[in-house]
Order: structure tokens, then C-alpha cells, then sequence
């Protein structure tokens, strides 16, 4: 097992390296430079001066030569400054950070907690009527795009009923109030763009678990069981849902995977201000820094998702580790 | 009648019988028959067909008919009128017709989803029946290839191309999302065809000499044409829906163009949504009934290639 995590590990390696080369090279090709923006805001500036500044800033560096600094660089933990903002890079993706993870965890939450029992209930009880409603509710959550499902839930939810606010992902007025206040009014904020990404995430579940279980049925370790006279609960709790549940339950580093992807839409369609909200702030006022960041960020934690469920699933089904 | 098979094998009467009868007879039903078969069985099928088709028809017939120069002229004197007020479905924030304009935006965004299906579509296959027959090094390298562009978030790729390219407008939007959409399929059939490959009747082709490419596309193209199907009618059904979140966070279609996206993105704006629905709700649910029936369509056809699927 070690070894094949190993392997994996070292493949990746050169993957992010690769796409550093491609995110470094489209940042290239673009017109203007870092400076552009200071110099268009005050045209008074000297030449002379907008000059050394470009020379002290390495612009006119040959571009392999700013390839390994930006990559030496950011070994070394500094990833520049946000052109925009003109802060650190790292202080302003600090503030995201938390918002998007807890807007992530939320979401993994409602996935797991919502799906998972649906399906396990669609696939035992296939051809009932509660199979049917499930199935229906699916196909039809599955027809919503995601931008859809935004508005209506925007509509219901923060309009007409009031329920939760329209945007933002927290209220700037609750300053020295206690950490629980302030903490419940983070989520209170995170709740539609979560249920909006669970309902994205959750639909692919639902199917799965609910054809899974349904196959799982008809298999002979099922019948056996039957035959020993366990009871059918027993059956389904014991058996049939652990062994549904294994690609589910070693999923969670790819689910992690997609919604912090997902976010990049959803955030940005509820002015949650997270990780995906900044990405595109920073792609709209050409910020390369952060976007450059976002991105190696977005794909490391690719690598680490899909790691982390190969991992997992190396661990709950002992048949992979044997092979 | 007596019994079908002995008649068939010319037993009953003792003679052979005619060659072509008995290719008739015993012929294996295509895949289009079969999805005829399923979609006919199934009433929902039907409405979905129905239903994609009057939708295409109004989109590209009546859209077509709409005097677009007309219609997109802008009105300040009657901006944000009600249906009640205006008559059809009301005006917009330019005062221009609401019923008209939708029309137009449905037709741009349905004319984008085939533009960039159509060739995600091509490319996918080749690349996927390539990669799989093929394997071994060509394979490692594409898949390489495949797993890094997808890191690269198409965002990005958007928002560098239309600053980069001169004139963005909708033929270079759908060449973007050609150029980061054609893997995932590639990637799903090359799946497919290496199991396919590895098959007897593949090997059997190899033994007797068929050359390669007559086995890549006569023996097991027809073996995965379901599979390919089904993504085109899936990848057709996201493509609307992609437009549509894309241009509402402003990565979308230029901004002149109207489309649905541009609609929706416009009914995200608070006051709208809470004071002029008649703005917004027709678009959701135009968009909402087009991937109804898209997707209707597509379990239709998954069940009729997919015998495990199957009531």
C-alpha cells in the first residue's frame, strides 16, 4: 500500500509542475504588467521612475529566469502580493480560507447526511413508492442547473419567506459579540450556498447508492444470508449498505475535490465571499498573483483529494490491498 | 400459426427456406429500433421527444422569424412594464419586448449548447477509441496530458482567451468550451474501449488480419456508439446550464449577446428578483423544461442500450 501511495505521490509531482508551466505561461501572453494598473491611476509618475520600478520588480528578467523565482518563491512559502488589494497573497486567501471551508463542510454535511439516507431507503425499496418519490425528486433536482436551483432557492428562501439573508457570509455589524453569535451567523449566511452545492453533489449519490444497492441484492452472499435466516434489517445494516457505502465512504477526498470546485460557481452566484470568490475577483481585475496561487492551490488539493480516497479505499476494502 | 423457430429452420415443412426470409426473421434489431422501441413504451419518453422538439422548433424557426435589429431597439418609455401593463410577457430593464427577447436568447443559448456539443462529441470519440485501441504509451501520455489540462480551471483559460483574443464573441466562447470540455468524454470511452479491446471478437479480427483501423471503427465503435450517445445527449443537457452560470458570473457569452444566462444573471440582481419576476421566471422555466426533456430523452435511450436498465 505504501508503495502504490508512494508512486502516486511522485506522479503528481510533475503534474503540478505542469500546471504551473501552463498557468505561468497564460499569465505571460497577457497584455500589461503588474505595474500597469499604479501607472494608468497617476499619470504623473516619472518614466524614469516607472522604469526602475519594472527593473527592481524583475520584469525584464528573461522569462525562464521568473519562472524559477515565482517557483522558488512559493517553495519557500512566499507567494507575493495581491496587485489589487496590495496585501500578501497568503493574509487575503487566510480570510477566504475559512469561509470556503466552512461552507465546504456544511455542504459535505447536508451530502452526507441527506443523500446517503436517501439512497440506501431508494435502492431497498425499489419499485415503491417511496423509491418512486425519491427518484422523481432526483430527476428533477437533476434537471435544475445549478444557477437555477440558485435563483429559486434565493427566491423561496431569501425573498418571499425571509429566511435567510441574500448574500454576503457575514454581518459586518456584529463586532464584540461572542464567538457563538458571530459563529451562528456565519452559517446562518453559508446555509443557501450550501444546500445549493449539496443538491449538486448530492444528486450523483443518490443514483449510485440506490443502483448499488438494488445490484447488491441479487448477489449470492445476499441469499446466503437469507438462507441462514438472518433477518432482512440485519441483512440491508450489516451487509448490504456497508458494502454500498464502501465507494461512498472513501469518496470523500474527491467530494471534498468537487465542491471546493463547485464553489467557484455557487459562491460567486450568492456573493459568499470564499476561496472561488476570490479567483474570480482576482481573474476580473487581472490579479495575477492570486489567481496563480488559486490555481496551484486548486490543483494541489486535486492531487491531495484523490490521494486521500485511493488511500481510504485501500483501507476499507482489503480485496484492493491484497492485489 | 405453428411454431415460429421450427417454420424459421424449415423444419416444419421440410425445406429449406429463402435465405433472405431467414435473415429477416432473425435479425438483430439496431439500435435505433431499440430506442424507438423504449421511447415508445414509455410516456414520458414521449412527452420528452415531444417536448425537445417543439422546443427546437420554437427556437429555431420562430427565432429565426423575429426582426432581431426591431426588437432589440431600446425603449425608454415603457422600461419594466408589466405583462399586465404591456401586454405578452412585459418589457425589460431597455424596454424591450420580453416574449420576443426570450425567444432570441433561448435560440442563442440552444445554437451555443449544439456548437459546442457537436464537436466535444467528434473529438471525444476519436481520441477516445484512439487512446483505448491503441494503449500502452499513447495512452499514458494523452491520459497525462488529459489530467493536467483539468487542473487548469476553465476560467481561466475564459477569461485569458477573451482578454487575449481581439473579438470575442460567441464562435470563440464555443470553441473555449470545445477546447475544455472534450475530455471528460474522451476519458469516460477510452474506459469503455479498453475493455472492449480486450474482448475475443477483437482479438479473433486481430488473428485474421483486419487492419487496425477497420477494427477501431467497424468491430467496436458499434459496441460503444450506446455509450457515446448517451454522454453527447448528458454533455448537450450540461452545456445549457454551463452557459447559463458562466455568463451570470460574467465568464459567459459577450455581453450584447442575449441569452439565457443573460436573462437569469440579470434576475440574480435582488430588486429583480423580488419585484419583476416576469424578467426572470419565463427563462428558469424554459431552461428548467429544455433539460427536462434532454435528460427524459436520455434515460430513454440508456435504458434501451443498457439491458440491465431494463423493466
Amino acid at each position: 500500500m505504501w508503495k502504490s501511495t508512494l508512486r502516486r505521490f511522485l506522479i503528481a509531482i510533475p503534474q503540478l509542475l505542469a500546471v504551473s508551466l501552463v498557468v505561468f505561461a497564460l499569465a505571460q501572453f497577457l497584455p500589461g504588467d503588474p505595474l500597469q494598473g499604479l501607472i494608468v491611476e497617476d499619470g504623473t509618475l516619472d518614466p524614469e521612475r516607472v522604469h526602475e520600478m519594472r527593473v527592481a520588480a524583475g520584469l525584464y528578467d528573461p522569462v525562464w529566469q521568473r519562472y524559477f523565482t515565482w517557483i522558488g518563491n512559493m517553495l519557500r512559502g512566499d507567494f507575493g502580493r495581491s496587485l489589487n488589494w496590495r496585501r500578501p497573497v497568503i493574509e487575503l486567501v487566510g480570510e477566504r480560507l475559512s469561509n470556503s471551508m466552512l461552507l465546504s463542510g456544511l455542504t459535505l454535511i447536508m451530502v452526507y447526511t441527506v443523500a446517503v439516507p436517501l439512497g440506501l431507503i431508494a435502492g431497498r425499496y425499489k419499485g415503491r413508492v417511496a423509491e418512486k418519490v425519491i427518484s422523481f425528486w432526483n430527476f428533477i433536482q437533476m434537471s435544475f442547473p445549478t444557477i437555477i436551483f440558485a435563483v429559486i432557492l434565493l427566491w423561496v428562501f431569501a425573498i418571499i419567506l425571509q429566511w435567510f439573508p441574500i448574500s454576503g457570509s457575514r454581518n459586518a455589524l456584529l463586532v464584540h459579540q461572542s464567538w457563538w453569535v458571530v459563529f451562528r451567523d456565519r452559517i446562518h449566511h453559508a446555509m443557501l450556498p450550501a444546500i445549493a452545492g449539496a443538491a449538486l453533489a448530492g444528486v450523483a449519490i443518490v443514483q449510485f447508492l440506490s443502483n448499488e444497492v438494488n445490484d447488491q441484492k441479487n448477489l449470492e452472499y445476499t441469499t446466503t444470508a437469507l438462507g441462514k435466516g438472518v433477518p432482512l434489517n440485519k441483512v440491508y445494516t450489516r451487509h448490504i449498505f456497508r458494502n454500498s457505502l464502501l465507494p461512498i465512504a472513501s469518496g470523500l477526498g474527491s467530494a471534498i475535490v468537487g465542491i471546493f470546485g463547485s464553489g467557484v460557481i455557487i459562491e460567486n452566484l450568492f456573493t459568499f465571499r470564499g476561496m472561488g470568490n476570490l479567483f474570480v475577483t482576482g481573474l476580473n481585475n487581472q490579479d495575477w498573483p492570486v489567481v496563480n496561487f488559486l490555481v496551484m492551490f486548486y490543483g494541489a488539493l486535486t492531487i491531495i483529494g484523490f490521494l486521500i480516497s485511493d488511500i481510504m479505499l485501500t483501507i476499507f476494502d482489503p480485496r484492493i490491498r491484497i492485489k | 400459426m405453428d411454431n415460429d423457430n421450427a417454420k424459421n429452420f424449415g423444419l416444419e415443412t421440410g425445406t429449406i427456406i429463402d435465405e433472405k426470409e431467414f435473415k429477416r426473421q432473425n435479425r438483430i434489431p439496431s439500435m435505433m429500433e431499440l430506442i424507438w422501441k423504449e421511447i415508445r413504451r414509455d410516456p414520458f419518453a414521449i412527452f420528452s421527444v415531444l417536448m425537445f422538439i417543439t422546443l427546437v422548433v420554437i427556437a429555431f424557426v420562430w427565432g429565426n422569424l423575429i426582426d432581431e435589429a426591431a426588437v432589440s431597439r431600446i425603449a425608454p418609455r415603457q422600461i419594466n412594464l408589466s405583462p399586465a401593463a404591456f401586454g405578452s410577457l412585459g418589457t425589460d430593464e431597455s424596454g424591450r419586448p420580453m416574449l420576443q427577447m426570450l425567444i432570441i436568447s433561448f435560440r442563442n443559448s440552444m445554437q451555443l449548447s449544439f456548437m459546442v456539443t457537436v464537436p466535444i462529441i467528434i473529438i471525444g470519440t476519436f481520441t477516445g477509441l484512439f487512446i483505448g485501441y491503441y494503449g500502452g504509451y499513447i495512452d499514458l501520455v494523452v491520459l497525462r496530458i488529459i489530467d493536467t489540462i483539468i487542473m487548469v480551471p476553465n476560467l481561466m483559460v475564459i477569461a485569458f482567451l477573451s482578454m487575449w483574443l481581439n473579438n470575442w464573441g460567441v464562435r470563440e466562447f464555443a470553441m473555449t468550451m470545445v477546447l475544455m470540455g472534450w475530455f471528460g468524454g474522451a476519458r469516460g470511452l477510452r474506459a469503455r474501449v479498453l475493455q472492449e479491446a480486450a474482448k475475443d471478437y477483437v482479438l479473433a479480427s486481430k488473428t485474421l488480419g483486419t487492419p487496425n483501423i477497420v477494427i477501431i471503427f467497424k468491430k467496436i465503435f458499434p459496441n460503444v456508439l450506446s455509450f457515446i450517445m448517451v454522454s453527447g445527449i448528458l454533455t448537450l443537457a450540461s452545456m445549457i446550464g454551463f452557459e447559463a452560470g458562466l455568463t451570470a458570473i460574467g465568464f459567459g457569452l459577450p455581453f450584447g449577446v442575449p441569452s439565457i444566462g443573460r436573462l437569469i444573471s440579470l434576475g440574480m440582481n435582488p430588486i429583480v428578483l423580488a419585484n419583476r419576476q416576469w424578467q426572470w421566471v419565463p427563462a428558469v422555466l424554459l431552461i428548467f423544461f429544455m433539460s427536462i426533456s434532454i435528460l427524459g430523452i436520455g434515460t430513454a435511450v440508456s435504458r434501451a442500450v443498457n439491458p440491465r436498465q431494463r423493466r
